[in-house]
């Protein structure tokens, strides 16, 4: 009993934002004339204090709930992480400056946000087999439902359907991999499994560990949309509502590569200064190499012909977990470091992309790059923002998508000559990248409208948080030393 | 081969076998009449496995509540009761092949003249000491409200998301 109540109190912030999800769904029932602004304001609200709640947290560390989940600096960044993700893609996307959104019920959606985060942040801090699958299928089924909410909607439909087949597929296959898991160790808490496995593993074994490898992986991989998981991606970003699809490509992506992170980091290797090593003498890395080198390349080479805004982010973003999953096989305190970073400058680069494009579709009501001809003229600010959404997306100085790049390839180039091609092909990639980036703002700023049309009026809040968001992308190289400083504490074990 | 044994394959055999027409079937309603025999073979199979608490839900969740709702579904709609469910698309090859290969890694019994076993022949696998309680039911209901309080708790959020996410899609629009 006694270990219930310390519990509870370090999951003080997961309790806030179930409260206020049973709150939500409450106020949306009344059916009162304000529901709709209390439910943003309690989602809001509940999202700050869960964050604060966090923040105060960050100094604890051990096992909660008999082991079950795990309080600890990297589950305090993540937390935080998911957590300000959900909060910015509510303040910043809202019902008025969605087109796909405007007329829908408000209160389901707040209160399918809150059960998302609900389900990243467990996810973020799970530390056991049943835990890490319950919350990867809940980050899944709340996901289902948010695609489909244009119900109206053809493409939204076939989204969402597509999304539940290609999900139930992967984590079944997952789900075999874990109960092998299961049979091979006779435990289902990551630690007892991480010390099963340091004890050395017999030739009789090793076949069934790789398997296993090999299966959990198509969780993983679905969640993050590596390859050969992703070919959900592009059409399940193309048909969910805009803030929706903003939302899928930073946070579930991010509680992917938590849990990732605590598979391999946690699970599975020793710690210590400099490159660690993997327990049980196999060598996860070069399979996870295999995956990240395909992820970047099929990601960034499909982009090059897409048309559709949202197509193209999708495939962008398929390259970026490729990049990110750099740090995972960095495998060190630096390559923790690095995917910290990378992930929260992709928070707000890719965040302020998917914004401009929402604003775009708001005033002209296209998704199409031969549409946006013209824009430059019409609205500087916008155009000025999203150069430098793409500038930071591509990796160029000064902006925080560079300093993404480069502590992943640091990270990578530490560990030695032997990894050398694996950074090279990131850089090729990189630079691949750069072309159907420069292409949008090509078209944004030199191509010729075929007919003049008025200038582009933003609402005041829009030009706020697309200000704010430029702001981030910026800035934060003027404390980079003292930035740097506090992730290498969350980035420890 | 054990009575025991010849229980657990003649159980086995009536999951795969009914599984495959589920799968195979042309007919939805043919598919849904398998389920039934797919759900009673895995609810047998649990018996086997001294797991009481789990067959008997297997057969009033799945059996007494979704299949029976299924059919209803299949069986009031029109459209899905005649419709015939052959795939245009089948990639009939590759999928041979990676079925094959994956039966071969799992559960190859060649040990001659190479040993090609499946990981399932192979592997030292973990056994646990001792039998399995004779009633589990009590035991289940302590671990959910001791050990495994926080995923049996965060079920219960993922089952109100279900229910919205399921009106939300289903009713109807008042503007539509």
């Amino acid at each position: 009993m006694q270990d219930v109540l310390t519990s509870v109190k370090w999951f003080e912030p997961e309790l806030i934002l179930t409260g206020v999800l049973l709150l939500v769904v409450l106020v949306d029932s009344t059916l009162a004339a304000w529901r709709n602004v209390a439910a943003r304001v309690l989602t809001v609200g509940g999202l700050l204090l869960a964050l604060v709640r966090v923040v105060e947290l960050r100094g604890v560390s051990g096992e909660i709930f008999s082991g079950m989940a795990v309080v600890d600096p990297l589950a305090s960044f993540f937390k935080a992480l998911l957590i300000g993700a959900s909060l910015l893609v509510i303040l910043a996307f809202t019902f008025r400056n969605s087109r796909e959104l405007h007329g829908l019920g408000q209160g389901e959606f707040y209160a399918l946000m809150l059960a998302v985060t609900i389900s990243n942040v467990l996810m973020a801090t799970a530390n056991d087999l049943a835990m890490l699958y319950l919350a990867l299928e809940m980050v899944s089924i709340t996901s289902y439902v948010m695609v489909a909410y244009m119900k109206g909607d053809r493409m939204s439909n076939e989204a969402s359907l597509k999304y539940i087949l290609f999900g139930a597929v992967s984590t079944g296959t997952m789900l075999y991999g874990l109960s092998l898991l299961y049979g091979l160790t006779g435990n289902t808490s990551l630690p007892a499994i991480r010390d099963f496995l340091a004890a050395g593993l017999t030739d009789a074994n090793r076949l069934a560990v790789y398997a296993i490898a090999l299966l959990v992986f198509a969780g993983f991989g679905f969640k993050t949309a590596a390859v050969p998981f992703h070919f959900w991606c592009p059409d399940v970003y193309q048909g969910a509502p805009t803030p929706v699809t903003a939302f899928l490509s930073v946070a579930p992506k991010a509680a992917g590569f938590a849990i990732m992170m605590r598979f391999f980091y946690q699970g599975l290797a020793t710690p210590r200064a400099g490159p660690w090593d993997l327990v049980g003498t196999i060598d996860w890395a070069r399979v996870l190499i295999l995956v990240s080198v395909l992820t970047m390349t099929v990601g960034n080479v499909a982009a090059l012909t897409q048309t559709n805004m949202k197509r193209l982010l999708a495939y962008s973003s398929i390259a970026h977990a490729g990049y990110i999953m750099m740090g995972v096989v960095a495998l060190s305190q630096n390559g923790a470091r690095a995917l910290m970073i990378y992930l929260l400058a992709y928070l707000v680069m890719n965040l302020g992309a998917f914004l401009v494009v929402t604003l775009v579709h708001l005033h002209e009501g296209t998704f199409d790059l031969r549409d946006y001809p013209g824009l430059y003229r019409r609205s500087p600010f916008l155009t000025l923002a999203m150069a430098v959404f793409l500038l930071s997306l591509m990796g160029i100085p000064p902006l925080v998508g560079f300093m993404g790049k480069l502590y992943v390839f640091a990270a990578i180039v530490e560990r030695g000559p032997s990894y050398f091609w694996y950074a090279a092909v990131g850089a090729v990639n990189a630079a691949i990248a750069a072309y159907y980036y420069a292409r949008i703002l090509k078209t944004m700023i030199i191509d010729t409208p075929p007919a003049e049309k008025p200038p582009l009026r933003l609402a005041f809040a829009d030009a706020t948080w697309v200000s704010l968001l430029l702001a981030a992308n910026v800035l934060p190289l003027l404390w980079w030393a003292r930035i740097e400083a506090s992730l290498s504490l969350y980035a420890g074990r | 081969m054990s009575a025991e044994a010849a229980v657990f394959y003649l159980f086995a055999a009536v999951t795969v076998a009914s599984g495959a027409v589920v799968v195979l079937a042309r007919s939805l309603i043919y598919s849904a009449f398998a389920l039934l025999f797919t759900f009673f073979g895995v609810a047998g199979l649990y018996v086997l496995l001294g797991a009481d608490f789990l067959a008997a839900t297997q057969l009033l969740i799945y059996v007494g509540g979704i299949l029976v709702l299924l059919l209803f579904g299949v069986m009031l709609t029109h459209k899905l009761y005649d419709l015939d469910l052959r795939s245009e698309v089948t990639q009939f090859l590759p999928g041979i092949i990676v079925a094959t290969g994956l039966i071969l890694i799992l559960a190859s019994p060649v040990r001659w003249p190479l040993d090609l076993r499946g990981l399932m022949f192979r592997t030292q696998w973990a056994v646990g000491a001792g039998r399995p309680p004779a009633a589990t039911t009590a035991e289940i209901g302590q671990l959910f409200m001791g050990r495994y309080l926080l995923p049996f708790e965060a079920a219960s959020i993922l089952l109100l998301v279900a229910l919205m996410g399921a009106a939300m899609i289903v009713r109807r629009r008042k503007d539509a």
